[in-house]
């Protein structure tokens, strides 16, 4: 039994160095295949989460984003939405856009955004709108994030 | 229950210390020609991965490389693990700062991050957000941090792969062969021959599990890597969110005295790893994969005298009298080899578990020294690289990027 044990624990020992070997010279497939196998995302707190409609304004559009509620365990009671302006041409340098949230031809709010200046209000049309969250100018895309009430809580 | 820190017994390893472990010549090349061998493939490629290498890169990987090995081949010849390990660890950490940075501003021209960084999920991901990331990831599928799952510097599926291997492989031996961050309080823990401080009280080795449990909790519970946010001291010298609100302002002071307080002022007035061994989740996280590991450090009972030589010199508190008289370490050691090397009656050794005790230790030492210096020199050896081209580009150009 003692001659077996060691057997397996030399083993074992010596096994690691392969393994090492494997991990880092297939380190982009490794992870390919956890982060497919584990289908895992980045929390929609940080990524502003799935896309729930574009709008196209024909050299710009819009992507308005699920509401985020999304708690450890089922919902929270405030959360935030996310929307971005991105272009197919070129994006204004005033954006002025009534937002529909539910997608059912009602605004939820507007954003008056010059981003010359950066000068930004938000009018909230619906009771669930609390205020912006934040407003930021990237590399390809303007995005802009609304606090929100959960109107399911 | 105290543990003192006796100064009068950090003493040189005496020379008798070495035979046991140590290699001859012909053997310890012989042991060291298929590191030489592997180390190349890591750091260098094969054929076509060299074919793009710039001469200067060329020579900074080749002179890297050839270093790593000379020190490998140092520590079979020598019988000495930490002594060696340790100049590596520190010079990896100083090599990492010195790349990171200059990556930072190289690829997004500003070291603090913007709320549009993160919006962006462009943040680098370290292994210490991942005992963050494991509860709401188990329940919601998601990982909490605003970085790349697959794509650019540092992403989270290479971070999290790099670690289970890791962990299978070192068990806690990650915290002192691969972890970037911790050569730099090990670094600062060896800046004074003597320590000012010679008492710690032994219950401090619980908050480690304490700032683990509070911080998975809370992180679970709010959805955001807590520790980055608000505790982590290697933001000091990594990246931190630009100074806009209060909160952030508040932040960034509380990084810079966590860095200060835990990984310069302390390490150097107690000699010892005090954030690696009493503020870092991540290393209390470790702890556990330390149980399946295969590798350990055990004590010769019939060899020991109860100096307590390894209890004070051990780095991480993770020697106490009664472990020793129990024959092994706590479950936070890092198998960094400090208290094999420190013995003078060659009483202590790695082991391999399940075989016979103090058979072999020089095989079940080769036998750990080779996937933790893998590791080592994969990680670090990058680095290494990236920082000698930095200093040349200083040097030559008076710009490091």
């Amino acid at each position: 039994m003692t001659a077996i044990k060691s057997f397996f624990g030399y083993s074992i020992s010596f096994l690691a160095i392969p393994l090492v070997m494997a991990v880092f010279i297939g380190l982009g497939s490794w992870s390919a295949l956890l982060v497919h196998g584990t289908r895992v995302r980045i929390s929609p707190w940080f990524s502003g989460g799935d896309v729930a409609r574009i709008v196209d304004h024909g050299t710009y559009v819009t992507r308005i984003y699920h509401p985020v509620f999304a708690g450890i365990f089922g919902q929270r009671r405030e959360g935030f939405v996310q929307v971005d302006w991105s272009k197919k041409a070129f994006v204004p340098a005033q954006i002025d856009e009534r937002v529909d949230l539910a997608g059912e031809g009602t605004p939820g709010f507007r954003i008056q955004w010059n981003t010359l200046t950066d000068a930004i209000t938000l009018t909230s049309v619906s009771p669930a709108v609390i205020g912006l969250r934040s407003h930021d100018t990237l590399s390809d895309r303007l995005v802009v994030r609304v606090n929100l009430r959960n109107a399911s809580y | 229950m105290t543990t003192k820190v006796q100064p009068q017994l950090a003493l040189q390893t005496p020379a008798s210390n070495r035979a046991p472990l140590a290699f001859g010549w012909i053997s310890s090349v012989l042991i060291a020609f298929p590191m030489l061998q592997l180390t190349g493939l890591l750091l260098l490629g094969g054929p076509e991965a060299l074919k793009s290498f710039t001469r200067l890169r060329l020579d900074a990987t080749l002179t890297v490389w050839l270093g790593l090995n000379g020190v490998f081949l140092a520590m079979l010849r020598s019988g000495r693990t930490n002594a060696y390990r340790r100049v590596l660890f520190v010079l990896i950490a100083l090599s990492f700062v010195l790349t990171f940075i200059p990556n930072l501003l190289e690829t997004r021209d500003h070291v603090a991050f913007t709320a549009g960084d993160m919006a962006d999920c462009r943040i680098p991901f370290c292994h210490m957000v991942i005992p963050m990331v494991l509860i709401p990831a188990a329940f919601t599928k998601t990982i909490i941090f605003p970085g790349s799952l697959l794509t650019g510097f540092a992403s989270i599926g290479s971070m999290v792969v790099l670690w289970l291997a890791g962990s299978l492989t070192l068990g806690r031996g990650w915290c002192s062969w691969v972890c970037f961050f911790g050569g730099m309080d090990e670094g600062c823990s060896h800046l004074l021959n003597r320590p000012v401080i010679k008492t710690v009280d032994r219950r401090w080795t619980y908050l480690p599990l304490a700032v683990l449990l509070m911080i998975m909790l809370v992180s679970a519970a709010t959805l955001s890597p807590t520790y980055c946010e608000w505790l982590c001291p290697f933001k000091s010298v990594t990246e931190f969110e630009s100074v806009t609100s209060t909160r952030v302002f508040i932040q960034t002071v509380l990084f810079a005295s966590l860095f200060i307080g835990l990984v310069v002022v302390l390490p150097i007035v107690t000699r010892k790893r005090v954030q690696c061994a009493l503020f870092c989740l991540m290393g209390a996280f470790q702890g556990w994969t330390n149980m399946l590991n295969i590798h350990e450090i055990r004590m010769n009972r019939d060899a020991c005298t109860d100096c307590g030589r390894c209890v004070t010199q051990c780095p991480t508190f993770s020697l106490t009298s009664e472990s020793v008289a129990a024959g092994g370490a706590l479950t936070s050691c890092t198998k960094c080899g400090h208290c094999v090397d420190a013995c003078p009656r060659n009483a202590v050794s790695f082991h391999v578990k399940g075989t016979k005790l103090f058979a072999s230790p020089r095989l079940a030492r080769v036998l750990f020294l080779y996937p933790a210096f893998l590791f080592l020199a994969a990680i670090g050896g990058g680095m290494m690289v990236g920082a000698l081209l930095r200093i040349i580009r200083l040097v030559t150009t008076g710009s490091l990027i």
